[in-house]
Formats: structure tokens, sequence, C-alpha cells
């Protein structure tokens, strides 16, 4: 009997430890399994917040964030997030945890797409992008997220592309490395070619080159860029003149040096021949000067042609044709030997401008060129 | 003599059960800091380093106020203090006997949490820096200065009000250093008054430069220093106002 008495506690206590233990584990039945739900009624001010976290901010603003996930899910299904006593839940709990952790990235990416994309409150969420940079300046994600607010819902490169490039070049100037830059410079690069006629963005690369080791890939890529823009400013120039000779004339000139008509110069420039314009004085009159890679332009059928850009658009054309040779000889099991066996192959190879072959080094095919009869224009370099 | 009750409060306070527990409970909840890191969607790894970081600080002070008010107590229970005060002792030393080895034990506790915290964040892939050590030493002097709040707080009170009063004073403590972001609510009379409270407690919030460490955000040599020299200042001074209370006390 005593030793009944002894043992009843223990035999008790382990029942009660078992049926507490099924008790908890109950709770995770997976069939049970539902999204959880829940109201946020308690959202104090930032300050408020940072007062009660009691020194322990970052630590609250991640469990919150965590405790919050429910919130989204039912805010998220209504898209309606005002919380009692008015206001907006999601910008008061995004402004919490932000100003108890302001150096956590992903509070700024939520925050932008539950606001933005979700509720469509997108000011609010460019605002906590925006907040975000403030706190993490070279943060690659926050910077794409604001430059595609700016540009999928302000149309800032539609409406104001000179913010938009600003924009763009701040972006650039935070990035840390070479190739984060060449991101944002691809995005420049192409807002420019959609967006601009003249050199607006001319300051800008001329600046980035000057900071630049010459002769490194990033060099490169830069003053590829300012060629371009160069070039696509000189043919818009001279198709200019063109198009004034055929409504003075009546037909098209036939010649190049008929663009240098007095008369048309006059009619273009009349103050001043813009400085990077492809003119230059040649025994004390003006002259066609040679396009910025350093090949004379050409003109057809009233057309005014770069050969240099002709050149430089089948460089960039060239990837896309390895692509198809890589696919190609992956699928037929072997690699073709020469560039006609190649193109047997069905590798579509683009005609070429004047001075250019392919060729087949190894696995890639290449264009060999012939010089430039003059020396490319000389880019800025401080 | 300071030393000997020094080494005898360290070996009493390493030997608590209340320490080793706390200790056993903090390992516990750094194992299951990752499930925060896991629920969050993120790679987690910035979350669990916040949680490791403040249950490094929050454990810490719980020891501090577990262990510091039942140091004086249990010697009076046991009637080991009169041993020690009938001797030719100055009160004084032996206050300060006392908080030293609790604070000597304390500091091994940090460093165990924080070689265990630290261990656990590398072993899960977080990223390790030299920072969340700066920010681990921090926050040892803020469970040191908990350490000599408590017991203050336990010359002044019982050792269960003490518990209570250590607790107001951990987060009043926190608290104000948000005081200034909500001053411009004051006007007139309530400013100067909110000041002057405000400054009766020890600033913890200048202990916390937990969440910086975990985004590797440096912190100035001067400025450690500078937070070092105030955690020291409030010790020495809760010290001796222990020792002003503990020799006017009739034992």
């Amino acid at each position: 009997m005593r030793r009944v008495r002894q043992l009843a506690p223990w035999a008790a206590s382990a029942a009660l430890i078992t049926g507490l233990v099924a008790w908890n584990a109950s709770r995770f039945d997976p069939d049970a399994f539902a999204i959880r739900t829940k109201d946020l009624s308690f959202l104090p001010t930032p300050a408020m917040a940072r007062m009660l976290s009691l020194g322990q901010a970052g630590a609250v603003s991640k469990l919150r964030w965590i405790d919050s996930f429910a919130y989204f899910e039912l805010q998220l299904e209504r898209r309606d997030d005002h919380v009692a006593g008015g206001g907006k839940g999601f910008d008061r709990l995004y402004d919490i945890l932000t100003t108890l952790d302001p150096h956590y990235e992903p509070f700024y990416l939520h925050a932008a797409f539950n606001i933005g994309a979700v509720m469509n409150r997108h000011d609010k969420a460019l605002g906590f992008v925006l907040r975000g940079l403030l706190s993490l300046p070279h943060a690659t994600a926050l910077w794409r997220q604001a430059a595609v607010e700016l540009h999928t819902t302000y149309r800032y490169e539609e409406l104001h592309p000179e913010l938009m490039t600003a924009f763009l070049q701040q972006w650039a100037d935070a990035e840390l490395t070479q190739n984060d830059k060449r991101v944002v410079w691809e995005w420049s690069l192409a807002m420019s070619r959609r967006s601009y006629r003249g050199l607006e963005q001319l300051p800008y690369w001329q600046e980035q080159l000057a900071h630049l080791e010459p002769g490194s890939t990033s060099a490169t890529y830069v003053e590829q860029a300012m060629r371009e823009q160069l070039v696509r400013f000189c043919l818009a120039e001279l198709q200019a003149l063109s198009d004034s000779y055929r409504t003075r004339h009546g037909e098209a000139p036939a010649r190049l040096e008929q663009l240098l008509e007095p008369a048309g110069l006059a009619d273009r420039y009349p103050i001043a021949i813009p400085g990077l314009a492809p003119f230059k004085m040649l025994d004390r009159r003006i002259a066609l000067r040679c396009d910025p890679y350093g090949f004379p332009f050409e003109l057809a059928h009233g057309q005014i042609i770069s050969p240099g850009f002709e050149r430089y658009k089948a460089n960039r054309r060239l990837s896309g044709t390895n692509n198809q040779l890589a696919s190609i000889a992956s699928a037929s099991g072997r690699w073709p030997q020469t560039v006609d066996a190649a193109r047997s192959a069905g590798v579509t190879l683009p005609t070429l401008p004047p001075g250019g072959s392919y060729t087949l080094d190894d696995q890639t095919l290449e264009i060999a060129w012939t010089d430039p009869p003059e020396a490319p224009w000389p880019l800025g370099r401080r | 003599m300071i030393r000997t009750i020094a080494g005898a409060t360290f070996r009493e306070a390493t030997r608590s059960r209340s320490f080793v527990l706390l200790l056993a409970l903090y390992a516990l909840a750094v194992l299951l800091s990752r499930v925060g890191g896991w629920i969050s969607g993120t790679d987690g790894s910035t979350i669990t380093a916040n949680l490791v970081m403040s249950l490094q600080s929050v454990f810490g002070v719980l020891v501090a106020v577990a262990t510091g008010t039942a140091l004086v107590q249990s010697e009076i229970q046991q009637k080991t203090l009169y041993t020690v005060l009938s001797r030719p002792l100055p009160r004084w030393k032996f206050v300060v006997g006392k908080f030293l080895g609790l604070a000597a034990a304390l500091v091994c506790g940090q460093a165990a949490m924080l070689a265990l915290g630290i261990a656990y964040l590398w072993i899960t892939g977080a990223p390790v820096t030299g920072w969340l050590a700066v920010a681990g030493a921090l926050t040892a002097m803020e469970v040191l200065v908990m350490a000599a709040v408590s017991l203050c707080w336990t010359a002044l009170s019982s050792p269960l009000l003490a518990t209570v009063l250590c607790l107001a004073t951990y987060a009043l403590g926190h608290a104000v250093g948000s005081l200034p972001g909500l001053m411009y609510h004051l006007k007139g009379f309530q400013r100067p008054l909110c000041v002057a409270f405000a400054s009766l407690v020890p600033d913890l919030s200048r202990f916390s430069y937990r969440d910086e460490a975990v985004h590797a955000l440096p912190i100035a040599l001067g400025e450690i220093v500078i937070r070092l020299a105030y955690g020291a200042c409030w010790i020495a001074l809760l010290v001796m106002i222990t020792v002003i209370v503990v020799r006017r006390k009739q034992l």
C-alpha cells in the first residue's frame, strides 16, 4: 500500500505529461491546418512601438512582421485595410516596422508590394521604397522597385524623361560594382534609344567614363553607349538636312555634299552649328566629318547611313546568332566546323555591312572587320 | 577579503539553479530562433541573428535579476551573513565583494551566451561579423548595470519586490531612450519634469547596438568607450548607494 502511495504521484504526473503533450500536439494535425487570419487591433505609433520594444526593436519588428502575415491574408482578400479609428493598416504597420528596424530591406519591399501592387496606393508604396533608400542607399532591389514604380505607375519615361534619366543616373552612381552599374546603364541606354533625339545623356556618360579604367570592360561599354548616342544624333541631323533638301529641290540628294548647301545649313542652324554635329572645317569650308566610328557617312535613296553604326548593330546581333548556333549544335549533337557548315545547318547569318565577314572560332561565330579609314572620334576623359 | 567574498559569490552564483536553468533555457530559445527565420519567407539569417542577440539581453537581465536579488537573501536565510559580518570586515567590502563576484559570474554567463549564439548563427549560415561580438560586449555591460540595480533594490526592499522593481527599471531604462522622440507632445513644465524623472533612470538604450550589429553597421571605438564608461558610472553609483544602505541597515 505504501509502495502504491509512493508511485501514485509519479504515475499521475506521467499521465498528465502524456496527456498535455498529446493535447499540444493535436493542434498540429496536418489535416486541420488552415490559413490563420486575424485583425491587427493594436498598431501604436512608431515612436510608441519603439518605446514598447524595450531595447529589442530589431527582434520585436521581425516578430511583429511574422505575426502580421495572417493579417495580410485577411486584408489582401478584402482589398481593404482600413483600421478602427481611421487610417490604413498597412501604412501604419510598415511605418512601425521600418521605424523599429530601418535597415531591413524586406520590410520596404513588402510594403511596396502590399501597398502598391495590391492596395493600389502607389504614392505610399513609392514613399516607403524611397524611405528605404535613405537607410539602405546601395540596396539594388529598392532602386529597382522605385524605378519600376516611376516607370509603370507614373510613366516617368514618357512624361518626364529627364527626371527618369536623373533617377537612373543616381541609381547607377549608388551601385557599388561595375556589373550592377551596367544593368542600370542598359536601362538608361535603352531609354535614351526610345525617348531621346539629342545628346541629353552624353554629359552623364562622359562623367562615368572619366572614372573608369581605360580599356576596361565597363569603359568599353560606356564608350559604345556614347558613340551610339553621338551617331544617332549625327544621323538625325543629316537626315533633317536631307529632308530639307528634298523639300527645296523636289528630289532626294544624290550626293552627301549636297547636304552642305548654305541655304539648308542656314535653315537648320539659324544661330550656330552644334559642336557635336558631323561637320568640320576643311580649307575654310564646311565639310562632312566621318561618323563617330571613323567611317564616312553614306547616302542611299535619301537615307543617311553610318557604316560604323551598322557594324555596331551587327556586333550586337551576333549574340543571338551564337545562341541559335548553340541550340542547333545541341540538337544535332555536333558543332559545325565552318561558317558555311553553320549556314547549311540552319543558322541564320544576317547580311553584314561592307568590310565584315563571319569567322568561326571554335564554337563561337565572330565577325572580322576591316579597319576604319579614319580614327574614331575621341571621347572626353578628365 | 574582497577577493575571497567575490570568489565565494562567484561560485555560489554559477552553481545556483536559476543561473544554470536560465542558461539552459537560453540555449533552447536560441535553437528555436531559427523557426522565426523559416516562417518569414526570407533566408531567415537576419531574423535569427536579431532574435539571438535579443535573447542574450533578455536572458542576461533575467539571470542578473534572479541571481542578484537572491544573493544577500540566501546569506540571511542560511545565516552565513552573520558569520561573515561578525568578523572585522567593513560592510562596504562585503557589498563590493558580492557585486564583483556576481559581475564575474554574469560576465562568464554572457560570454557563454555570446559564444553559443554566434556559433549557432555560424552553423545556420547567417553572416557572422566582429560587430556581433561588440554588440555582445555592450549587452554584457547592460547586464552588469542591471546586476547593480538588482543589488541596490535588494538592499532597499524585499527580494520579491526587488525583482519586480528591477524588471520595471529595465523597462523604464529602455523606454527613456525613446523619450526624446516623444517630448514634442509635452508642454510647459511637463518637459523639465519629464527630463528630470527620466534622468534618474539608467538609459539602457545606450547599450542597444544589437540591431545595427546584425546589419554589420560599424560603431566608432570612441562611442564604444563612452557607452562602457556610462555603464561603469551607473554601476559605481548603484554600488555606492547599496553600500550606504547596507551600512545603515540593522541586520
